[in-house]
């Protein structure tokens, strides 16, 4: 039954997916274009408008589309399980786990997969400027390419972590998907403690604020440490690992708890209008 | 004796009213009935179907469906039709065909199909270019495609046609097993009271009595619809 939930999911979603992805991809494009093409020192007067447009799309584009697919997901969320859909939902023989499951799984692909696009987005367009960023570092980026970028992150894993730099990436990809798990249950979470409130959108949104911030505040406290250490001795491959590990094991329990919320809540709560 | 649907001090209550929607001390209805849930408007109906379908929890007391608390297993043996729209409309029928028969393992491709074939409605036509009263009619046909244990269809004939309603009682009628379970809840008593075996008058969330429909056309020599208009006077 879970495979069959997923299916008709991933075939209400897949369409608003691609939009946004398609327009990721178009952002992308324009970006390349402006960082690898044009020579940003020698504009003529002309097109200066339209390559300072061409940026801020990007811009708007790249920090837009990921809150667009968190905010669609939500809606989706709220939708197919607390509006009248929700009647064709509830009476399924399926049970709450599967159907929470269900979305979490199709909707964190959808958001992994954006997130992905954006993180691949402002890398490859990025990439001719990072030699000015890395200036300094223990190893020479100049005339950085991908390959001398993955070799740099080899010689980093391999002194400081000393750890292979494929267990370096494959941690940081677990990492962002339990963010992302995480991230998605806590609007499910809010959507479900939202339905208690007589105006269920409304408190939907306001139990996300109360959620966010909670976050937010406990994720401060437990990296604020981590970034003061790395001030006296800083090194970003070091550093990135840190900060993923204690939010992962920060958000791991967190997610946990969003989900065991929203299960008692669809099953021992649910009181659709 | 088990029984199909059973609830014992059973209430609900909603935040924004003082008294409880629905508060029954004991209701037992069994299988192989076809039951008038009868009551005028808010006095408890909807609320005692929403709670038989999962869809509401109860504030106090317990009901059990097909032996169990209403679940999967419940949600397997009914077939239910809300007060309401409720498919996607974005769906085409064809796909809502598809949905339902992957979901439920009693329904009936060939049975959705000749329905749909004497509506004269296009299988690929989506939900939402249809008429209001087109898309009514087809989650009734989805409804009664399925053999299930209990059909629970809420206010059938509400905001109905009396052409259309005539087509709602037949498609009802042709398509329910006699050995399944019809509970139908209406304020529209004269439509269907010749179907009815049995019936339950609720008011104010509370059980006024659960006889055989028959017996209450003896007792008091009046049709039921005559019997409801005089004990639901204003």
């Amino acid at each position: 039954m879970l495979k069959k939930l997923m299916k008709y999911e991933w075939k209400a979603i897949w369409k608003v997916t691609l939009v946004i992805n398609i327009f990721t991809a178009l952002a992308t494009l324009m970006g390349f274009f402006i960082t690898h093409v044009i020579d940003l020192d020698n504009i003529p007067s002309s097109a200066k408008l339209v390559t300072i447009l061409t940026v801020i799309f990007y811009y708007l584009t790249i920090a837009g589309v990921s809150l667009a697919m968190s905010l669609y997901i939500a809606i989706r969320f709220y939708r197919s399980l607390y509006t009248d859909e929700g009647y064709l939902m509830h009476t399924l023989p399926v049970t709450a786990r599967q159907l929470v499951l269900s979305r979490l799984l199709v909707h964190s692909f959808c958001l992994l997969l954006t997130g992905t696009l954006v993180a691949f987005s402002i890398f490859v367009v990025l990439l001719p400027l990072l030699e000015q960023i890395f200036d300094g570092s223990a190893v020479s980026f100049s005339g950085l390419t991908f390959s001398t970028l993955i070799a740099a992150l080899d010689i980093e894993c391999r002194n400081n972590l000393h750890i292979s730099p494929l267990l370096f990436v494959l941690f940081i990809a677990i990492a962002y998907v339990i963010s992302a798990f995480c991230g998605i249950l806590s609007i499910y979470c809010a959507i479900a403690l939202g339905q208690s409130f007589r105006h269920r959108i409304l408190g939907s949104v306001i139990c996300y604020v109360a959620i966010y911030y909670l976050q937010q505040m406990i994720s401060s406290i437990v990296t604020v440490p981590q970034v003061l250490k790395q001030l006296s001795e800083f090194n970003s491959v070091t550093y990135v690992f840190n900060l993923f590990f204690t939010i992962s094991l920060l958000f791991l329990p967190i997610g946990i708890l969003f989900y065991l919320v929203i299960l008692y809540r669809i099953d021992k709560r649910l009181n659709l209008a | 004796m088990s029984y199909l649907i059973e609830a014992n001090a059973l209430t609900k209550r909603y935040k924004t009213k003082p008294t409880p929607a629905l508060d029954i001390s004991s209701l037992q209805i069994p299988g192989g009935r076809i039951v008038g849930l009868l009551g005028p408007n808010g006095s408890g109906k909807t609320t005692f179907i929403k709670l038989v379908n999962g869809l509401l929890t109860p504030t106090s007391g317990q009901i059990t469906v097909c032996g169990g608390r209403p679940g999967p297993e419940s949600k397997a043996a009914i077939s239910y039709l809300p007060d309401r729209l409720h498919l996607p409309g974005s769906l085409r029928i064809c796909d809502l065909i598809k949905f339902f028969r992957d979901f439920y393992a009693d329904f009936s491709t060939q049975r959705a199909d000749s329905m749909l074939s004497a509506l004269d409605i296009d299988p690929q036509a989506r939900l939402r270019t249809l008429s209001k009263g087109a898309q009514e009619k087809i989650q009734l046909v989805l409804t009664m495609s399925r053999r299930a244990q209990l059909y629970i269809l809420d206010e059938p004939i509400a905001g109905v046609d009396p052409a259309a309603r005539e087509y709602v009682l037949q498609t009802i009628l042709a398509n329910y097993s006699d050995d399944a379970t019809l509970l139908i809840s209406t304020h529209l008593i004269s439509e269907i009271e010749n179907i009815l075996d049995d019936v339950i008058f609720i008011r104010d969330g509370q059980i006024l009595s659960y006889e055989s429909a028959e017996s209450i056309r003896e007792r008091e020599g009046k049709s039921l619809d005559a019997y409801f208009r005089e004990v639901f006077a204003c």
